[in-house]
C-alpha cells in the first residue's frame, strides 16, 4: 500500500518553512509554555516578562475577569468566583468532585458534567482548563508573531482515559491542535537531552511539586523513551514541608493559628521563606510580630531537616515500589532528574541522591524543564527537524478491563502496556436465545468491578439468537498513543458491531489512582476469596436456571415424587447457600445437587440420545450440570 | 526510510523478520522493534491526515501487540505452538503429571509458611530460595520447549507449556508475597 509514503513529516513541510509550535506545563498549580527558538527550548514570559502564569482563572458577571497572577491575588476577596487547581477536578464526575471536595460549590444542574458555580455562570473544569490554555496561546502567538501550528501538552504519568480526554477537549475549546500528550516526567527527561546520549540509559524522574509527588522510571534505547512504571503520593508535596515547618514555629512560640485564618496565612509565608532561606544558608531567622504572638526563633538546617525527613522517607519508599514494578535495581538508574520546585530543598536533593547512589540532575530550572521538553517535542512533531530520531513510548498507566458475570473484572490490557496498544478478547453468552449483551469498561487494578473506575457501558444489539456459549463476541480494546481509548465489538459468527468512545462524564481523582494500585496489592488475598465466592454464585445461579428449565419441561416424566423432592430439597440447599458468603458451602451444596440429580440426568440423557436420532436437539441441562 | 506497509496478516516472526522459535534472540528482537517503531508510530505521523494516522495506530498496536508476545518467553511459546496449529485451551484437558503436581502443592505449602513467618528476614530469605527453585524450573522448561517445538512434538511441548503456566502462576504469587514483606 503506498498510502503511508506521501505522509512523511518533514517531507510533507516545505523547506525553510518552520512551523511555530509550543510545548505546554498545563500544571496545578502553575502553567508554563515554551518553544524551540534557533534550536534551543526557550519559556515564553508574559509582557511584565513573567514566565509563571498562575493556573486561576477568576470570573465576573461578564465572564473571565483575569487570568494567572491577577487571578489569583484576588483568591482571598473573592474566593467563590476565583477557580485554582482545576487540573485536580478535571475529567472527575460530580459525585466524584463533592466526595473529594465537600467544600466547593457545584452549579446544580441536570447535567452529567460537574460545573463550578461562578458569577459568570457554571463553570467545567475543561472550560476553567481552557481559559488557561487561552492565555499561553495568546502569549506564545504574540511572542513568535504569528499562529500556532499545533502543541503538545504534558499530563502526569498515572492520568487516566477521561482525564487525558478532558485535557484534550480543553486545547481543543482553546483552538489549540494538540499534537501529542506527553507524560511530564518523560518531558523533563527530553529538557536535559538525555535522548542525545549514544548509550542506552535507565533514568529516574524525581518529580516533588507543591501538592504531588511523582517517580518515574524511564529507559531510553536508541532515542526510544520508555516509560517503565510510575509511583508516587498525590497528597505529598511542598505545603507539606511548609506545613512541618508551621507545626515547629508553633510549638517553639506557643502560638496556637488554629482558629486565626489571618495568623495562619502570616504563619505559613514565615515558614516558606524560611524554606526558601534554608536552600542556601545554614540557618534562617523567623520573626513573629504582633501583640499577643511576638516571637522570635532560629530553626538551623539540620532542625530543618529533621523536620522534613519523614516525608522525605515517604518519597523514597515510592521510588523503591516504582522500582520493583520497573523490574530494575537501584544501582542500574544511570540518571535522576529533578523535577518540581520542592527540589530546590537541599535535603530532598541529598537523600535522593545518596538512594541512588549517584549526583542528580539539578541545572535545569525545576519549574520549567516539563515545558521546556514539551517544547522540543512539539517542534519534532510540527515537523521541523525530519532528522530526528526521538521517539516517545508511553505506557497504559491502569489496567483496562469489562465487567463480566458476578461483578468480576476481566482485564484485557495490563497496566504498563506500550500504547498504541490493540487487544482482542472473545466473550459469548450464558443464556440461550440471548441477543444482547452489554459491555462494562472499568479502569483498575482490583478483580471486583466494585473496587474499579466505571468509564463506560455499551451495548451489542443484534446477535443472531444462539445456544448459550456458542455466539463469539470479539471485543478490541484500541488505546492510542496519547492514552486514549476506543471499544469496538463484534459477533463473529454474524459481524454485528458495536462502538463506542469513551465519554468524559468520569474519571479518577489522583489519590483514588494511587490507592487504586496500592489496594490491589493489599487486597489480593481478599479478592482470590471474593472471586471464588462471585464464581461459586455464578455457577450455582446457572445450575438453578438450567435445573428449572429441565424440571419443568420434563421433571413429571422422568422422576417419582420422592425423587423430585430430594432434588427440590438440595436445590433448596444450593439456593440457600448462594446467598450466603461462603464460597466453600455453595460447591458442596453444589455436588450434593449433583448427586441428587444423577439420575435423572442420566436419564434424560438417555432419552435425548434417543431424540437426537430421530434428528431433535438435546437440551444441554446434563452438560451444564457436571460441570460444576 | 523504509515506508512499506506491513502486511498485518503476517504472522509475528514474519513481521520482524525474525526466524520463527521460541528461544528468541533478544537483541535481535529489540533491534527490530525499535526500527518498526521509528517507522511506523503514530508520532511519525502526527501532521498526517486522518486516514493515516489511523492506519500508523493499527501497525504500531500490532508492533507492540507481536513485540509483548515475542519478548515474554511464555507467551512466545504458546504462540509458536499455535503458529503449529495447537491450542493450549487448558479447560479442555486438565489432565497432569501427578509428580508435577506434587512439587506444586510443596511449594505452594512453602509459600503459605512463608506468609504466616513472624521473622519478615527469614520470610524473606525463604522466598529468594523458593523463586530461584521455580526460576530453575522454569528455564528447564523453556529449553525443553524450544526442542519439543522445534521437533513438531506439539502434545509434548503443549504438556511442558501447561506446566510452565503453573510456574509462572505461582511465581507471580510469591512476588505479591514479596511486595507484601516489603511493606
Amino acid at each position: 500500500m503506498a498510502l503511508l509514503q506521501i505522509s512523511e513529516p518533514g517531507q510533507s513541510t516545505a523547506p525553510h518553512q518552520h512551523r511555530l509550535a509550543a510545548g505546554i506545563d498545563l500544571g496545578t498549580t502553575n502553567s508554563l509554555v515554551a518553544t524551540v527558538r534557533s534550536g534551543l527550548p526557550t519559556v515564553l514570559a508574559d509582557e511584565h516578562g513573567r514566565p509563571i502564569l498562575p493556573s486561576v482563572v477568576r470570573y465576573d458577571g461578564n465572564g473571565v475577569a483575569a487570568i494567572g497572577a491577577e487571578a489569583r491575588d484576588n483568591a482571598f476577596s473573592d474566593p467563590h468566583n476565583t477557580i485554582s487547581s482545576v487540573k485536580r477536578l478535571i475529567g472527575l464526575s460530580a459525585e466524584d468532585i463533592a466526595a473529594s471536595y465537600p467544600l466547593l460549590k457545584l452549579d446544580a444542574s441536570e447535567d452529567t458534567v460537574p460545573r463550578l458555580a461562578t458569577a459568570a455562570g457554571g463553570k467545567t473544569a475543561i472550560e476553567v482548563s481552557a481559559e488557561v490554555l487561552s492565555a499561553l496561546k495568546s502569549r506564545a502567538e504574540k511572542s513568535l508573531g504569528g499562529e500556532l501550528t499545533g502543541v503538545v501538552i504534558t499530563v502526569p504519568a498515572y492520568f487516566d482515559d477521561t482525564q487525558r480526554q478532558a485535557t484534550k477537549d480543553a486545547a481543543q475549546l482553546a483552538g489549540l491542535k494538540v499534537l501529542r500528550l506527553i507524560n511530564e516526567p518523560t518531558s523533563a527527561a527530553i529538557a536535559y537531552g538525555i535522548d542525545q546520549q549514544d548509550s542506552d540509559t535507565t533514568i529516574a524522574v524525581y518529580d516533588l511539586g507543591g501538592g504531588t509527588f511523582d517517580i518515574s522510571i524511564l529507559r531510553l534505547e536508541r532515542g526510544v523513551f520508555e516509560v517503565l512504571a510510575t509511583a508516587g503520593d498525590t497528597a505529598l508535596g511542598g505545603d507539606d514541608l511548609d506545613a512541618a515547618i508551621m507545626q515547629w514555629i508553633s510549638d517553639q512560640s506557643g502560638v496556637s493559628y488554629n482558629n486565626d485564618a489571618g495568623l495562619q496565612r502570616k504563619v505559613l509565608d514565615l515558614a516558606r521563606a524560611a524554606k526558601h532561606q534554608l536552600s542556601d544558608a545554614d540557618v534562617a531567622q523567623i520573626t513573629l510580630t504582633g501583640d499577643s504572638q511576638a516571637w522570635s526563633g532560629e530553626l538551623t538546617r539540620n532542625q530543618f531537616d529533621e523536620l522534613v525527613k519523614p516525608l522525605i522517607s515517604k518519597t523514597i519508599a515510592s521510588c523503591k515500589s516504582a522500582l520493583n514494578d520497573a523490574g530494575i535495581a537501584v544501582s542500574e538508574i544511570d540518571e535522576v532528574v529533578m523535577v518540581g520546585g520542592s527540589t530546590r530543598v537541599l535535603a530532598v536533593r541529598q537523600t535522593v541522591s545518596t538512594y541512588f547512589g549517584r549526583d542528580v540532575l539539578t541545572s535545569i530550572d525545576p519549574d520549567e524543564v516539563v515545558a521546556l521538553g514539551a517544547a522540543i517535542q512539539a517542534d519534532i512533531l510540527a515537523g521541523n527537524k525530519p532528522d530526528s530520531d526521538l521517539l516517545l513510548l508511553d505506557v497504559v498507566p491502569l489496567s483496562l478491563g469489562i465487567e463480566t458475570m458476578g461483578g468480576l473484572t476481566e482485564h484485557i490490557i495490563t497496566r504498563n502496556t506500550t500504547i498504541p496498544v490493540a487487544r482482542a478478547q472473545e466473550f459469548t453468552t450464558y443464556k440461550d436465545g440471548q441477543t444482547a449483551m452489554a459491555l462494562h469498561v472499568v479502569q483498575g487494578e482490583r478483580d471486583l468491578v466494585q473496587d474499579c473506575r466505571s468509564l463506560g457501558r455499551f451495548e451489542l444489539r443484534g446477535i443472531p439468537p444462539m445456544v448459550a456459549g456458542q455466539a463469539r463476541i470479539q471485543v478490541i480494546f484500541q488505546v492510542d498513543a496519547d492514552g486514549l481509548l476506543t471499544v469496538s465489538a463484534i459477533e463473529q459468527t454474524s459481524g454485528v458491531a458495536a462502538e463506542v468512545h469513551i465519554k468524559p462524564s468520569y474519571g479518577l481523582s489522583d489519590s483514588e489512582i494511587e490507592s487504586m494500585i496500592l489496594d490491589s496489592m493489599k487486597h489480593a488475598k481478599e479478592d482470590v476469596h471474593l472471586r471464588m465466592l462471585q464464581e461459586q454464585r455464578v455457577e450455582a445461579d446457572r445450575t438453578i436456571e438450567a435445573l428449572d428449565a429441565a424440571m419443568q419441561k420434563d421433571g413429571d416424566a422422568f422422576l417419582s415424587a420422592e425423587e423430585r423432592s430430594a432434588i427440590d430439597n438440595a436445590r433448596h440447599k444450593v439456593q440457600q447457600m448462594r446467598d450466603g458468603d461462603d464460597s466453600e458451602a455453595i460447591k458442596h451444596a453444589l455436588r450434593a445437587l449433583e448427586s441428587a440429580s444423577e439420575q435423572y440426568v442420566a436419564r434424560r440423557m438417555n432419552a435425548s440420545v434417543g431424540e437426537v436420532m430421530r434428528g431433535k436437539t438435546i437440551d444441554n441441562f446434563d452438560e451444564q450440570e457436571t460441570t460444576s | 526510510m523504509n515506508t512499506a506497509t506491513p502486511d498485518l496478516r503476517q504472522n509475528y516472526f514474519e513481521l520482524f523478520d525474525i526466524p520463527v522459535s521460541s528461544a528468541v534472540d533478544k537483541k535481535q528482537l529489540r533491534s527490530r522493534y525499535m526500527t518498526l517503531q521509528r517507522q511506523f508510530h503514530p508520532d511519525k505521523y502526527a501532521s498526517a491526515d486522518d486516514q493515516h494516522r489511523r492506519m500508523a495506530v493499527q501497525i504500531a498496536a500490532m508492533v507492540n501487540q507481536a513485540h509483548d508476545t515475542l519478548s515474554d518467553p511464555l507467551k512466545c511459546a504458546e504462540y509458536c505452538l499455535e503458529l503449529q496449529g495447537v491450542k493450549i485451551d487448558a479447560e479442555t484437558d486438565s489432565a497432569m503429571d501427578p509428580a508435577f503436581l506434587m512439587e506444586q502443592m510443596e511449594w505452594r505449602e512453602k509459600l503459605e509458611d512463608i506468609t504466616d513467618t513472624q521473622d519478615n528476614s527469614k520470610a524473606a530469605d525463604s522466598l529468594g530460595g523458593l523463586r530461584e527453585e521455580i526460576s530453575q524450573r522454569v528455564k528447564e522448561i523453556g529449553a525443553n520447549t524450544a526442542t519439543k517445538l522445534d521437533e513438531k512434538d506439539t502434545a509434548a511441548a503443549r504438556e511442558l507449556i501447561r506446566k510452565w503456566q503453573f510456574l509462572v502462576k505461582i511465581d507471580r504469587e510469591a512476588q505479591i508475597v514479596g511486595s507484601r514483606l516489603d511493606a
